[in-house]
Parts: structure tokens; C-alpha cells; sequence
């Protein structure tokens, strides 16, 4: 315990947006989480702190979405209050699931909810990125602990890492040998931020893509060769669209960013 | 004008919501669980997807719940194409569940709950006082995460269940390994049903219907939903029995049987199937079952179905040959049709319902989820429980309101997100 410890801990903050919780899940799935806990100052965690303060942090994980105004103005706080801000999972890195609903009209929308006040607060759901500066993304649905162990045990050492360069092949036990798509597998390991080690592939899963699409993705490519095996416009984008919407409707609308 | 007493957040359990609470001349006058979240639209963005990408949407509608979604929607879409997995899935599967309950199930009894019956404020606070019981905590919740990830091949959102099985059998040396972990943790649960059953609960009684499957095994059943007392009903027709509507101001749904609220979840497993637990565990419902009207009993019943659970675990573990099978996701012949899929989470019966075209995409989805099915009663109970303890400090009357939200263990992210409390006082 802390006796005479001289070297003041961080101050940390976990915050939540509009998601399932499953990053923050495996924070606390974590087998060192107490060790973690001991050395850190733990301000704000809603999920599982009685008393949370909001107070000016060192270090603040975000999880979920921006789907709403409220939202929008809460990460903008966050932000200001943070000397380090992480995305923490596709939701936040990338609009993740949440950002599905994007797919659907808004009139349609309006059939699934009886709250008319909620859907006017509501926006298109998007990345904390279009909001506010990101200092490091941790990619995946949900994050690897391994990488949160590898950041944090650095960040309290004073270092940072860095992001995994290149796509989900680079560490993929099939590459060159047995690829999933020349079995006409919809595998979408070259257009996906690597460093999960292939997991999926390694259980027989081709990959979804959790970890987000690349920055220099080639979906256009990607969406060439799926019709071509036949796959038709709605497949295409459920497979594509469920972590990478905004890059699916970038593509379709020819490149053209979203405001 | 009443008194406005502005209660924090409501902390340490699933997701954001906000109660609206309305006390009048000593009188508690009005109870709103205002579920307010940017609301993800699940059985929106579920329709128009493939048969294929369903369990893995399905499965993000709950963080600690994704087991349960993911073999609530694998179900749905094996019943409505007519497929019928293998002795081996159906095992397998059972073994997930459990280990998608006791991940629950520990992280609410220990991280969630127990602070408040031993005066800390969270699990942080137990690291200096009561390192022991953290220490057997931490080793339960390694567990859990052990049986998912040996099965499913990671702990949170599985990767390897596919429809019609698994897309790959689990590692003979990984299944050896959980086995002896299995074996070595049961003194932990038995020490944690004793603790649990040891604490002292509030004493309070809120009477209503209880429901749970059954028909096969007792964490994995999905023929009939049986009630109290032992009537039942077949589980395809359980939209005739248990309404859901939603309510002006909120996003949340409400689920009502015959316009009353009704009860699922580890309580009403327990009771309602006492027969099928082991004999060991039935000493313990006894005593959870004689006071069944008390939802702080859910808490205890947690715990015993984390000892149940391993039992369970051990048992098909012990027995099983594990051979390779072929998944059928690729071979699936789609056709327009629907199909029910049921299973019983951690907070209580799951049912995914999902219609198809004859190309296997999915024409409407409908989810309804156990604390969807428990707002209601959880609601009432506020109203009545809060009635009793009016007398006391401001305090003390949101400690105890929190302590019996929390004992529902209700699942926020999965009906949808809390806020705040609020109580209008005179």
C-alpha cells in the first residue's frame, strides 16, 4: 500500500458514451486490475466507484460513441479537463456498431422509439475524433488487454506506445497459405487495423474487421471482389458497415468527407 | 412546493438511467424510471443484415451480457431455418452460459454489491480490509473469463460460435485445464454462497409473478417459460404473455404480463426450478425460496448459482469427448420464415425473435431483455420500499434505493442508459 509514496499517482478518469460497456468490462476483466488500481488515483469510474469527481486528469479513457448534442458538449469537457485522452474501442475510435444507425432514414428511426425529444437531441452517431483531439487509439470490439496492459504499464513508467502499424494479414497464421477469401470468405484482415495477433483467424473466424478500417483502406476494392462472388448491396453492407460506416458511405458517396 | 433533494448518479450498476421520484405530504406520489440514452436502435440496424452478421451486432447490444446475446441470436436464426445443432454444441454452449453468468454474476455480487454491506465505497476500498474475500473475488471473476474464452475464444464479444455450432472445437488441453481450474474454484464459490446468504438484507417484500425456463437443463432450457408454482406456457408463445411498451419520456421498454409487472432473473430460476439444481445447492434455495417475495434474495441467489454453475460445468466437462465438427454457417439454406430464440442471462430470460427472407436477411428483429422485463416491477418496488423507509436521513433513503436497484442487477446498456436520481420532497 501506499505508505510513503513520495511519487504523486496519476490522476485517471474512465468515461462512457453511448455503447455496451464492453471495453470498460475488460478493464475490470483484467487479472491485474488491483495492481493497476494500487497505482493510479482512480477519480471517476462510474461503473463500479460510488464517488466520482470530476477533477482535472492526467490520463482519461473514453469509451462509446458520440450519438447525441448532450454528448457532443460532455466530450468537449472531458477533453478540456485531460492531459491525455485515449479512445478506448471501436466505438469511440471509429463509431463502432452504434454508428449502424446511420444506415437507417430518420423517419425510420422514428418507428423504433416513442421519445420524439430524444431523436431531436439526437445527431449521427460518430467517432469522439470528429469532436476532440485524440492522443492515442486503442482499436478493437472490444480492446485487447494485452495492449491496454502494454499502454498503461509504459504510461506509469513515462513512456508511451505506439499503434500497431498495418492490417490484420501481417500477423495472420493463413497469409500466403490458405487466405480466406481464395475460399470466397468474406475476411476483412487486409482493410482492419492489426496488432490483435489474428484472433479470430486463429479460432477459424475470418476477420469482421473490429479494429476498424485502415485509414488507406481500399474498400472500394474490397466492395469490387465481394460482388464479384455475388454477394449483393445489403450484404455488403453489413459486412462492411458493422466497423466501418463512415468509411462504407465515404466510399459510396465517392470519397467525399462528412462534415 | 416540494423540497427538490438532488440525488447523484446512480453508480455501480449497468449503464446510465434516471429515477424521478415524487414525495408529497409523506406520501410517495409518483416513481419514473426515465431511461434516457442516444438510443442505438439495435432491432433497427439488425434488419436488412444477413443471417450471418446477426450474432455479431447482437452480441454488442451488452458488454457483460454478449454471451447470452450472441446464443440468444445463434437460437433465433437456428429455429427459423430449421437447424438442429449437435449434443456436443448444445453441451458446449450450456458450459458458456455458465461462464457468461458467473462473469456476471461475480462482478455484481463482489465489485457492485457487496461494498455496500460492508461499508466501502467500492472494490477499491476492499483492498485494504478485506483482502482475503478480494482475493477469492478475483480468482471467481478469472474463472468465469476462463470457461468463456476456452469455448468461445475470447471473454467479451465470442468469436467461435457461428450458427449451427462452433467453428472450431475447443482445445482438448484448454478444456483439461479449465477442468482442473473448475475443481480448484469450488471452494471459492461455496465460501461465496456462505457469505452471501450470511449478509443482512433489508427486509422487504414485494409480491409478483416469477418466471423462468425450463424443460432441459437448468442453464440451458428453452422449451417452456414456467412460472411460480409450477404453470407454464410453451416459449414460442411468449409474446401472448408478456407485452412490452414503451413510454413517453423514455427509451427504455417496459414489459407487463396481464398489465402487472412480473419477475425474472437468478431468484426466479432457483425457485421456480429448484428440482433441477444439484443436491448440494438445493440446501441453500431452501432458504432463498422461503423468503422469495424479498428481491434483496436475488443477491444470494447469484451466488448460488455460481457454485451451481460449477457443479454444472464440471459435470459435462468431466464427460465430454470433444470431436470436430463441421459448422454449418456456410450451408445454411435460408428461407422466409421466423424464429424464437430463448435463453436465461445472467439478470433472467433472454428472447431474440427474428424474421427472415428467403435470401436470409433479416426482415424485423425484436429483443426483449430480462431488465426490459424487470423496469416495471423494480419501479413499483422503488415506490413501495421507499414508503417504508421515509422516516429516514436523505442519506440513508439513497443508499438503500441504490442498494435495491442494485440487487435487480438491472442491465442498463442492454434496455438502454442512467443519469441521475432525482427526488422531489416535501
Amino acid at each position: 500500500m501506499a505508505e510513503k509514496n513520495k511519487k504523486k499517482k496519476p490522476v485517471v478518469g474512465f468515461f462512457s458514451f453511448t455503447c455496451c460497456e464492453g471495453c470498460e468490462f475488460t478493464v475490470l476483466f483484467l487479472d491485474d486490475l488491483m495492481k493497476i488500481l494500487e497505482k493510479i488515483d482512480l477519480q471517476y469510474f462510474h461503473l463500479i466507484k460510488q464517488k466520482n469527481r470530476k477533477v482535472k486528469f492526467d490520463l482519461a479513457f473514453v469509451e462509446g460513441a458520440i450519438t447525441t448534442k448532450e454528448e457532443a458538449a460532455k466530450i468537449a469537457k472531458i477533453r478540456a479537463k485531460s492531459k491525455f485522452l485515449v479512445a478506448l474501442g471501436a466505438c469511440a475510435c471509429h463509431g463502432g456498431i452504434p454508428a449502424m444507425r446511420n444506415f437507417i432514414e430518420n423517419k425510420e428511426l422514428g418507428k423504433y422509439t416513442y421519445n420524439q425529444k430524444m431523436l431531436s437531441d439526437s445527431i449521427e452517431a460518430q467517432p469522439i475524433s470528429s469532436f476532440i483531439k485524440v492522443d492515442y487509439y486503442m482499436y478493437g470490439c472490444p480492446i485487447l488487454k494485452s495492449e491496454f496492459m502494454d499502454f498503461i504499464n509504459n504510461y506509469l513508467d513515462g513512456k508511451l506506445i505506439k499503434e500497431f502499424e498495418g492490417p490484420v494479414c501481417n500477423q495472420c497464421p493463413r497469409r500466403g497459405v490458405n487466405c480466406f477469401l481464395r475460399e470466397k470468405k468474406v475476411c476483412l484482415g487486409a482493410v482492419t487495423h492489426g496488432g490483435c495477433n489474428a484472433a479470430c483467424v486463429r479460432e477459424e473466424i475470418p476477420c469482421i474487421m473490429c479494429r476498424g478500417p485502415l485509414e488507406n483502406a481500399n474498400f472500394p476494392a474490397e466492395i469490387a471482389l465481394f460482388k464479384s462472388w455475388g454477394l449483393d448491396e445489403r450484404d455488403i453492407t453489413g459486412k462492411l458497415g458493422k466497423f466501418g460506416e463512415r468509411k462504407l458511405t465515404e466510399s459510396k458517396n465517392g470519397n467525399k468527407t462528412k462534415p | 412546493m416540494g423540497t427538490r433533494l438532488n440525488l447523484e448518479h446512480i453508480t455501480k450498476i449497468e449503464g446510465h438511467a434516471r429515477l424521478y421520484v415524487k414525495v408529497a405530504g409523506g406520501k410517495v406520489e409518483k416513481v419514473e424510471l426515465r431511461v434516457l440514452e442516444g438510443a442505438r436502435f439495435f432491432e433497427g440496424i439488425l434488419k436488412e443484415r444477413k443471417f450471418n452478421d446477426l450474432s455479431h451486432i447482437s452480441s454488442r447490444i451488452c458488454g457483460v451480457c454478449s454471451v447470452v446475446h450472441t446464443l440468444g441470436s445463434l437460437k433465433a436464426i437456428e429455429d427459423a431455418f430449421g437447424i438442429k445443432v449437435s449434443e456436443q454444441t448444445r453441451k458446449l454452449r450450456e458450459v458458456l452460459n455458465i461462464g457468461g453468468i458467473i462473469q456476471s454474476h461475480i462482478l455484481h455480487l463482489y465489485f457492485l454489491t457487496l461494498p455496500d454491506y460492508i461499508g466501502v465505497g467500492s472494490a477499491i476500498g476492499m483492498a485494504k480490509k478485506h483482502k482475503a474475500i478480494l482475493e477469492r473475488a478475483l480468482r471467481l471473476k478469472r474463472l468465469g473469463n476462463q470457461i468463456v474464452f476456452t469455448i468461445a475464444g475470447r471473454d467479451v464479444h465470442p468469436i467461435a460460435c457461428v450458427v449451427g455450432g462452433f467453428s472450431r472445437p475447443p482445445a482438448k488441453d484448454k478444456i483439461d485445464a479449465l477442468l482442473s481450474e473448475l475443481k480448484q474454484c469450488k471452494k471459492d464459490a461455496v465460501e461465496t454462497v456462505k457469505l452471501f446468504m450470511s449478509l443482512s438484507y433489508p427486509d422487504f417484500s414485494k409480491d409478483a409473478p416469477h418466471f423462468a425456463l425450463s424443460g432441459e437443463e437448468y442453464f440451458y432450457s428453452d422449451t417452456i417459460v414456467r412460472c411460480q408454482g409450477g404453470a407454464c406456457f410453451p416459449t414460442k408463445d411468449y409474446k401472448k404473455h408478456f407485452k412490452e411498451y414503451l413510454r413517453e419520456g423514455s427509451a427504455a421498454e417496459f414489459a407487463t404480463r396481464e398489465g402487472k409487472s412480473y419477475f425474472v432473473g437468478a431468484m426466479a430460476r432457483v425457485c421456480n426450478n429448484t428440482e433441477m439444481l444439484s443436491e448440494e445447492s438445493k440446501k441453500y434455495a431452501k432458504k432463498i425460496c422461503e423468503n422469495n417475495t424479498n428481491p434483496f434474495m436475488n443477491i444470494p441467489a447469484q451466488a448460488l448459482e455460481v457454485l451451481e454453475g460449477i457443479n454444472r460445468s464440471i459435470v459435462i466437462l468431466s464427460n465430454l469427448e470433444i470431436k470436430p465438427e463441421a459448422p454449418t454457417e456456410f450451408t445454411v439454406k435460408p428461407c422466409s420464415c421466423e424464429g424464437i430464440g430463448a435463453v436465461e442471462a445472467p439478470r433472467g430470460t433472454l428472447f431474440h425473435h427474428y424474421s427472415f427472407d428467403d435470401k436470409g436477411y433479416c426482415t424485423a428483429a425484436d429483443i426483449t431483455t430480462p431488465t426490459t422485463q424487470n423496469l416495471q416491477h423494480i419501479e413499483e418496488a422503488i415506490g413501495e420500499y421507499l414508503q417504508e423507509i421515509l422516516g429516514r436521513s436523505p442519506d440513508e433513503i439513497k443508499l438503500e434505493i441504490e442498494k435495491l436497484i442494485r440487487a435487480y442487477d438491472p442491465c442498463i446498456s442492454c434496455s438502454t442508459h442512467f443519469l441521475q436520481m432525482e427526488v422531489e420532497m416535501e
